[in-house]
């Protein structure tokens, strides 16, 4: 606070019981918090999508990503609505296998849509696929409707050291040990081999997100190294190769980072992605 | 292994101005803000239909601008900042596709409302915030703005000043102006009710 003196006088008392009545009750549901989360994270890997497709397909690419972004809203809505009517672990399981499978499902549409866009997307790193781990993101939060009364208190707690919606932010807040199961939420699902797939690289790139973000990038490689033994060519190669790139930067190994760059993205790039490795390299 | 406490909110974190500032990640803005976004579009007066857009499009632009945050600002007041724009384009889009005074205090029943004891206490709730809604429906576009910044977000008027680009002298004759103009509201709503 400054400048006492000019700051007007305070709003009158029987203003303000009007605004006081109010604030206890203007809460953000939990699912609609978890379905814009889905929306946006969708809006964005779309419109990554249509910023890497060139030529003249990029109108009709750019349509197309979007149909497909709010095809996933609808769909992450949807299991919303599942994952509440459930309860406990049950609902957990099932709310993440549904939800990584509706990730799963945003790369096999996207896929038919235009394999050559998909293909690209593939070799540049493309954040679509960032779309999977959001997804188990998007149910970190559907738990809590099953608490009605009083969902609010719950939230922070719960959500903010959920480590597996990391993967496409490059910062993740988890710093704990990688190995350490950080990734609960993604790890229950249950046995569909490609979740269980994924849920494995999830962890993996978002505990070597979590080690770059705190500046371990020894750690962070070796967890990448790790993932390019066990999924050469995983859904998250593009993230795992963009994670080495920034790891190798950070090391002082800049020339191999940048090489590992622009082997993913072409030197002109103009990705979010090749943007922030750049950057990254060039510090 | 050092071990960082993933309970500290990203607000505090933000604030030591000493330790090496990182960029939040997107899932840690999202966790910690989407709440306070949220309200702060619906008080700035975005109708709850397109709420969920609203929201859309503030988080995309802080996904995208994220890591442009340097932490010079407190993070609260750089989304407020975007989020500002926003709340503009909407209100705007709302009131030229519905007649003055029609799109005013859309307010969701279906509130969750954590310490309702019924469907009494419930729709009691929802009318307080139906009433507020409604009230600062009565400010112009200006005055509802700083006075959803000043006494419902409880926003310093220095931070005030930074999210709109203004000067704080002029912040603090709109937060006067805003406030009396409330007050006068809110006369006018009591003789109204009779209460």
């Amino acid at each position: 606070m400054s400048a006492h003196d000019e700051e007007p006088t305070p709003l009158g008392g029987d203003a303000r019981r009007f605004v006081e009545a109010a604030r206890p009750f203007e809460k953000l549901p939990s699912q609609r918090k978890a379905a814009v989360r889905g929306r946006v994270l969708a809006a964005v890997a779309a419109s990554a999508a249509t910023a890497l497709a060139s030529g003249n397909a990029a109108a009709s690419a750019s349509a197309t990503a979007v149909e497909t972004a709010s095809a996933v809203s609808q769909i992450a809505g949807a299991s919303a609505g599942t994952a509440s009517a459930a309860a406990g672990v049950t609902a957990k399981a099932a709310g993440v296998s549904l939800l990584v499978k509706v990730g799963l499902s945003v790369t096999v549409v996207t896929a038919a849509l235009g394999g050559w866009m998909y293909q690209r997307a593939q070799n540049e790193g493309r954040p679509t696929l960032s779309a999977i781990p959001s997804s188990s993101a998007v149910y970190t939060d559907m738990d809590e409707p099953t608490h009605p009364v009083a969902p609010e208190p719950s939230i922070q707690p719960s959500a903010a050291p959920e480590p597996s919606a990391s993967v496409n932010s490059g910062f993740p807040q988890v710093t704990s040990s990688p190995g350490a199961g950080q990734a609960p939420t993604v790890s229950n699902s249950p046995s569909s081999v490609p979740v269980d797939t994924l849920a494995e690289e999830t962890k993996l790139i978002s505990a070597a997100h979590a080690a770059l973000s705190k500046g371990d990038a020894s750690l962070a490689l070796s967890l990448l190294d790790q993932h390019a033994t066990r999924f050469p060519n995983g859904s998250l190669a593009p993230e795992r190769r963009a994670a080495k790139a920034m790891a190798l930067c950070k090391l002082g190994r800049a020339a191999e980072g940048q090489k590992e760059a622009e082997s993913m993205f072409g030197a002109d790039s103009k990705s979010p992605l090749a943007e922030k490795i750049r950057r990254g390299c060039a510090k | 292994m050092e071990v960082a406490s993933p309970s500290e909110p990203v607000a505090t974190r933000s604030k030591k101005a000493d330790a090496p500032v990182r960029p939040p990640s997107f899932d840690e803005v999202y966790d910690e803000y989407a709440e306070t976004v949220w309200r702060g579009l619906r008080r700035l007066g975005v109708p709850d239909a397109a709420l969920d857009d609203a929201m859309q499009d503030v988080f995309v632009v802080v996904y995208r601008r994220l890591g442009e945050f340097e932490g010079r600002s407190q993070l609260r007041t750089w989304l407020f900042g975007i989020a500002l724009g926003i709340a503009r384009n909407y209100r705007r889009s709302a009131k030229r596709r519905a007649p003055e005074g029609t799109q005013a205090a859309e307010v969701d029943d279906d509130l969750p409302a954590p310490d309702s004891k019924g469907p009494e206490g419930r729709a009691a709730q929802a009318e307080a915030v139906r009433t507020l809604y409604s009230l600062l429906d009565e400010l112009d576009e200006d005055k509802r703005t700083v006075f959803v910044l000043a006494d419902l977000e409880e926003m310093t008027a220095p931070e005030i000043a930074a999210a709109l680009s203004l000067n704080l002298n002029t912040v603090y004759a709109r937060i006067r102006a805003a406030r009396l103009a409330f007050e006068q509201t809110v006369a006018r709503h009591r003789a109204k009710e009779g209460t």
